[in-house]
């Protein structure tokens, strides 16, 4: 017992403490070192963000400090959440929360909850110590935990399931027949509540911005953007030889991505609360097994070259506007001697797509912003002609004009004029990304001149 | 003891238990309000010790502090020495030949 006696004078060094100074006479320790916890709330935006503060008290006094949900360098208190239990009917989330001391070597704390019906846990004893929950939070609907990551951590997303609604008709079907199905699918009204907990993010806006069927017989259909609306499809089952049963209930499994901007409330490194802007992608299923967060959209952009629309001067002198339904080209055609205006516009050799987990699910636009001629001058009257290094915008065309008739190589082969161009292009995904990039290249021009040929 | 540090005090806890994790407590106390205690005596007024099992005892510890407060790090004093009376009941495991705190209350 001698042990324990040595012991215990060196651990009274360690937690014994004193009150408040200037006492001439000794005071008795009000309670010995101890730790507590409790549940506190922020309001950002249309949603509560729930997080726990930890009180220690020893003799020298009491410091609160919060607890965020990932780890933070230095001497504080962090924590591990798991959803333990959701309730279907109230939305109230338990979580059990293990909090680490930061300060001692992340030994897991075992605060006492200030509110017992907040924070105790019904840990198993028999567990070892590290499988123990340190407290186990209540966050009720409407309240969000703080600081945890846009993913699976947030673990609450088959809550947004409920928010799906799909319709399938008809709802049962003869297997050895042709069946078309019709499917149409909507989001309910509190959808933004939902993806707001469901995320652990205050949601501002929500886009669909596109959809993967996957039909009984196989198949699998992906549909483009629909912003907050749902959508109608249709699909026809092949008949089925010889099934088990004639009637079969209809399915469907439909998950919508989901593209979502919100802000959430966050941590520090030195555990202080900030508002951070989030964006991110949510997969959404009337099937449990589809959910989670979303598969973030592949953006491949476009193959483009550059090109023009051309419009050559009329006999009469007078330049028309262009064409802007005629598909732009890399190479045009000019008459001898007279003014040819070409458009700059991108020709599209491959359209930018956007890609969810491999599949296509739109395309891009791409259009000119802005063009440089890098040419040398031509023939161009001064008045019309476009200068080396001028600047245009997609409604003014680069003015070139060539008074001699078409070269030729040492074979006798026809040399086409180059029109050396700048254009700046945008390309606009569905999702909303938005590109741009810069495209060197030239527009060909071929001479052509009035004449007539006589034959025999 | 190095003030504001959890270190000699941890190794004298039960790995995983509650004690270990309130090892750390004054630690914060200290680092996040800037103060702390500086014990120059320490007196034990009362111990007893309960081993209730082979491996298993309690203890109860009465004991009197004197020192003074001081800012941390610097452990530059404020006001004048005074004392503190304090107590502890404590549960202790005997783990590796050592005795250990699992439980302090």
């Amino acid at each position: 017992m001698a042990g324990i006696s040595r012991k215990l004078a060196a651990l009274a060094l360690g937690i014994g403490a004193a009150g408040s100074p200037g006492s001439a006479h000794a005071q008795m320790s009000p309670s010995p070192t101890v730790v507590t916890v409790d549940l506190q709330n922020q309001v950002v935006g249309n949603t509560v963000f729930s997080y726990l503060e930890t009180q220690s008290s020893s003799d020298t006094g009491t410091y609160r400090a919060t607890v965020p949900p990932h780890r933070v360098t230095g001497c504080h208190y962090w924590s591990q959440w798991t959803l333990i239990r959701l309730n279907a009917v109230s939305h109230a989330r338990t979580y059990g929360v293990s909090i680490y001391d930061g300060c001692n070597n992340d030994a897991q704390v075992f605060p006492v909850p200030r509110d017992i019906r907040q924070g105790s846990c019904n840990n198993d004893d028999a567990l070892y110590p590290s499988g123990k929950f340190s407290v186990c939070p209540i966050i009720p609907e409407g309240h969000v935990p703080a600081g945890l990551p846009f993913d699976r951590t947030c673990e609450a997303l088959t809550e947004v399931d409920t928010s799906l609604l799909t319709t399938l008709t008809p709802q049962t079907y003869d297997q050895t027949l042709p069946t078309p199905l019709t499917l149409t699918t909507s989001f309910a009204s509190d959808i933004t509540q939902r993806l707001s907990e469901g995320t652990c993010t205050d949601v501002l806006d929500w886009q669909a911005i596109s959809w993967t069927l996957h039909w009984p017989d196989g198949a699998t259909d992906h549909l483009a953007a629909s912003g907050q609306r749902g959508i109608t499809a249709t699909h026809t089952l092949p008949p089925t030889p010889n099934p088990a049963s004639t009637q079969q209930q209809s399915d469907v499994t439909v998950i919508a991505h989901l593209h979502i901007a919100g802000q959430a409330l966050d941590f520090d490194q030195n555990g202080n609360t900030i508002v951070r802007n989030v964006d991110g992608y949510v997969d959404v299923s009337n099937h449990d097994g589809a959910t989670g967060a979303g598969a973030t959209p592949v953006d491949v952009p476009p193959q483009l070259a550059t090109g023009a629309i051309a419009m050559g001067q009329l006999g009469d002198g007078t330049r028309p506007q262009p064409d802007t339904t005629t598909p732009p080209q890399q190479r045009a055609v000019t008459i001898r001697g007279r003014l040819l205006d070409l458009y700059p516009r991108p020709v599209i050799l491959r359209p930018g797509v956007e890609l969810i987990d491999g599949a296509e699910v739109g395309r891009a636009t791409t259009i000119i912003t802005g063009w440089q001629y890098t040419g040398p001058p031509t023939d161009a009257p001064p008045s019309d002609a476009t200068r080396p290094n001028e600047r245009g915008t997609p409604d003014t065309p680069i003015a070139v004009q060539y008074d001699h008739a078409e070269r030729t190589d040492a074979q006798g082969h026809p040399l086409d004029e180059s029109v050396p161009i700048t254009m700046t292009v945008r390309t606009s995904y569905p999702d909303g990304t938005v590109t741009t990039t810069t495209l060197t290249g030239t527009i060909a021009v071929a001479i052509w001149y009035a004449g007539l040929t006589q034959t025999g | 003891m190095q003030t504001g540090s959890p270190t000699e005090l941890d190794s004298l806890c039960v790995p995983g238990s509650q004690a270990e994790g309130n090892a750390g407590a004054t630690a914060h106390v200290v680092q996040g309000t800037g103060r702390a205690f500086v014990t120059i005596n320490l007196q034990i007024t009362t111990l007893t010790v309960n081993v209730v099992a082979a491996a298993d005892a309690t203890a109860h510890a009465e004991y009197t502090l004197t020192g003074y407060d001081a800012q941390w790090p610097s452990l530059k004093q404020i006001g004048t020495s005074r004392s503190v009376d304090a107590h502890h009941d404590l549960e202790l495991q005997l783990l590796g030949g050592k005795w250990l705190v699992s439980v302090e209350n």
